[in-house]
């Protein structure tokens, strides 16, 4: 298939069948086990689930900040799990990661400046005084202004380190940006601030976002897709609108419905989820979720094997041998 | 006609400072509430505005170079919980108030079995010592813990998140205390188990006919949980109201851009496909550090509606409602409201 023969481009991220294990004490954890989907480029598929669920190590494993066990990762033609050092090296450039906490990534004796310096050094992008006016400039971009390049971290807020991780990840003109659960630890009116800065710098920049949170209502705001997650599987996958108005999954149906709901008349709740998610040492056998299912579908077949996720209505995908 | 009964509790200008490098910190300063026994009362705010050192304060557990000022007063079930000694405010711990915090795997002793951690509050409170395990396994049946009696001799890292909350809950109420205390009690938890702890919290509650005090910086859980609402910003009350007028009518700026600036599940539905959700609406600034709370409104500087007033006058809490008060003159001069155009 040549590129004039289709209509949409090639994704800029192609993530197929990836795999993370860890040998533990408690026999082999399989945090990642087989996530396959397409990322465009300019777009943002949020990775949501639980604490557990492997959403972080998938981000991770993408940038090869743990290798992964098997699998292919493709970002604009490149096969990334291929790359040797060097070409890992250059190739990091053109992707970057933001963490919840950017206050434990920051040196607590180096200035603001400095910090958002240090990208640009480490791959020679620019030195001297053209590189004290990138970082004002940087600084500037992300709301800061040119005065905090002399502050250090403990002098700024917690909405204030962010954009400060943020300027640090714009330093090296990446192309694509792991966000992971940038928003977590903010207060709701400094997490809108930031929320709409990577709205803003998306847009202007032409940035791809794979934006890892358990928060659904803040997903809802920045995702074009979602991928919900369970014990290392997606379990479901579809255009952020699709998945919010039709959720297909009953594991996605219970999550939207724990979310509380800013409304004292609205009703409360409806399925609450009994139990934790069971652990990754010892999945269960066939559909991961069955032992927490509420689904009044759900019988013996559900234990046989690993429903595979499939295209249940166009661009909707999901994981469920009762769901035609 | 008979007059009220009573509060539960009834705090009075309670005025708390932390000395610091860069000065007095008046973390709370002068709030006056009451919750009513068996009552839910939520306490919202931002990082920084004073709603758990609130708490703290309500327990004494305030540590130098913190202090509650000469002048506050703490009134629970009549007494004056500011005049008790030491060994008398401890006996009011655990038992008639008790606290639930944020983390429960930095607040339980990970050397102890949670099920002993469950008893010594027991014995603490003048229990014997088999009295005291048969009514920690009870409690933590009712926490919903399945096989509380093998549970109970597991230590807190045999236990998920979910779990140590429960013990945690446990803890709190296994004397049957008047008023529950909850600073954040779901916040570290995944959205499906604070679900579970959320239910489990108004079940006990109904149960035990406890009063709670829920400390949090989510709205959602505010709407879920509580019946009347205390909105603090800058070591102050600014605004409180019966929840669902609170809702339905916010009234101080402060309030009305905490709701605007909650993401909604219901921005993604009315999306059409990869259209751009609108902005959120956010507060510009931040909080303004405890040291030097700004004269006149402390909210003015990220206030659309803010006017010269504003700065040379401290607004006092204004009756806007059916015990519904904001400290905002808008209420006294509600023409200058500026309303926030949608980008």
């Amino acid at each position: 298939m040549t590129a004039s023969a289709t209509a949409t481009p090639a994704p800029l991220l192609r993530v197929r069948d990836l795999r993370k294990a860890y040998d533990g004490r408690g026999g082999t954890v399989h945090a990642v086990s087989g996530v396959s989907f397409d990322l465009a480029r300019g777009d943002t598929l949020a990775l949501v689930g639980e604490s557990g669920c492997g959403k972080t190590t998938t981000g991770r494993a993408i940038l090869r900040l743990v290798e992964p066990t098997a699998g292919r990762v493709e970002f604009d033609g490149i096969d990334v799990l291929g790359l040797d050092a060097g070409a890992l090296r250059r190739w990091r450039r053109r992707c970057q990661l933001i963490f919840q906490d950017p206050y434990a990534s920051l040196n607590p004796r180096q200035t603001i400046g400095a910090a958002v310096r240090e990208g640009l050094e480490i791959h020679h992008l620019a030195e001297g005084a053209a590189a004290d006016g990138r970082v004002l400039a940087l600084l500037e971009e992300v709301g800061l202004g040119r005065g905090f390049a002399g502050r250090y971290p403990h002098e700024l807020s917690g909405g204030q380190r962010q954009r400060v991780g943020i300027a640090r990840a714009l330093a090296v003109e990446p192309e694509f940006i792991v966000c992971d659960e940038p928003v977590s630890a903010l207060d709701v009116s400094v997490q809108a601030q930031v929320i709409n800065l990577l709205q803003d710098l998306q847009r202007d920049r032409g940035l791809t976002y794979l934006f890892i949170a358990h928060d659904l209502a803040v997903v809802a705001h920045v995702a074009t897709a979602v991928a919900v997650m369970y014990l290392g599987r997606i379990v479901e996958l579809a255009p952020a609108a699709e998945l919010y108005r039709t959720p297909i999954m009953p594991y996605t149906r219970a999550l939207l419905s724990a979310v509380p709901v800013p409304d004292p008349t609205a009703a409360r709740h409806g399925t609450v989820l009994a139990g934790d998610p069971p652990s990754p040492t010892a999945p269960p056998p066939g559909c991961v979720f069955h032992p927490r299912c509420p689904d009044p579908r759900k019988d013996a077949d559900c234990t046989r094997s690993v429903p595979p996720l499939e295209e249940k209505s166009p661009g909707h995908w999901a994981a469920c041998i009762k769901e035609p | 006609m008979t007059a009220p009964p009573a509060p539960l509790l009834a705090v009075r200008a309670l005025r708390t400072t932390f000395e610091t490098d860069a000065g007095l910190a008046v973390a709370v300063d002068g709030v006056s509430f009451d919750v009513g026994a068996g009552e839910a009362v939520g306490l919202v705010g931002e990082s920084g505005c004073g709603k758990s050192v609130t708490a703290l304060s309500l327990l004494r557990l305030v540590r130098p170079p913190g202090a509650i000022d000469t002048g506050s007063e703490i009134r629970f079930d009549g007494g004056d919980l500011l005049a008790l000694d030491a060994d008398a405010i401890r006996r009011v711990r655990g038992a008639r108030i008790s606290m639930i915090f944020q983390e429960p795997m930095t607040a339980l002793n990970p050397v102890h079995p949670v099920g002993d951690q469950v008893a010594e509050v027991v014995r603490a409170h003048g229990g014997g010592a088999r009295d005291a395990r048969e009514r920690a396994v009870e409690m933590l049946r009712l926490t919903g813990i399945p096989d509380p009696a093998v549970r109970a001799r597991q230590y807190p890292h045999q236990l998920s998140g979910g779990m140590r909350q429960r013990v945690m809950i446990a803890m709190a109420l296994v004397m049957h205390p008047a008023l529950v205390i909850a600073d954040e009690p779901t916040t570290a938890l995944d959205v499906t188990v604070q679900a579970q702890i959320l239910d489990l919290l108004a079940d006990l509650r109904a149960r035990l006919g406890t009063a709670l005090l829920l400390i949090t910086h989510d709205l959602g859980v505010i709407a879920e949980s509580t019946s009347r609402v205390i909105v603090m910003y800058a070591g102050e009350i600014v605004e409180e109201a019966p929840v669902t007028a609170l809702f339905a009518a916010p009234h101080h700026p402060y309030t009305r851009g905490l709701m605007a600036a909650i993401p909604r599940l219901d921005d993604a539905r009315a999306a059409d496909g990869g259209a751009r959700r609108p902005r959120l609406a956010d507060i510009p600034g931040s909080v303004p550090p405890a040291t030097a709370w700004p004269a006149g409104c402390r909210f003015r500087a990220r206030c659309a509606s803010a006017w010269d007033r504003c700065a040379a006058e401290h607004p006092p809490l204004y009756r806007v409602g059916e015990r519904h008060v904001s400290r905002c003159h808008l209420a006294d001069e509600p023409g200058r409201r500026v309303v926030a155009s949608t980008p």
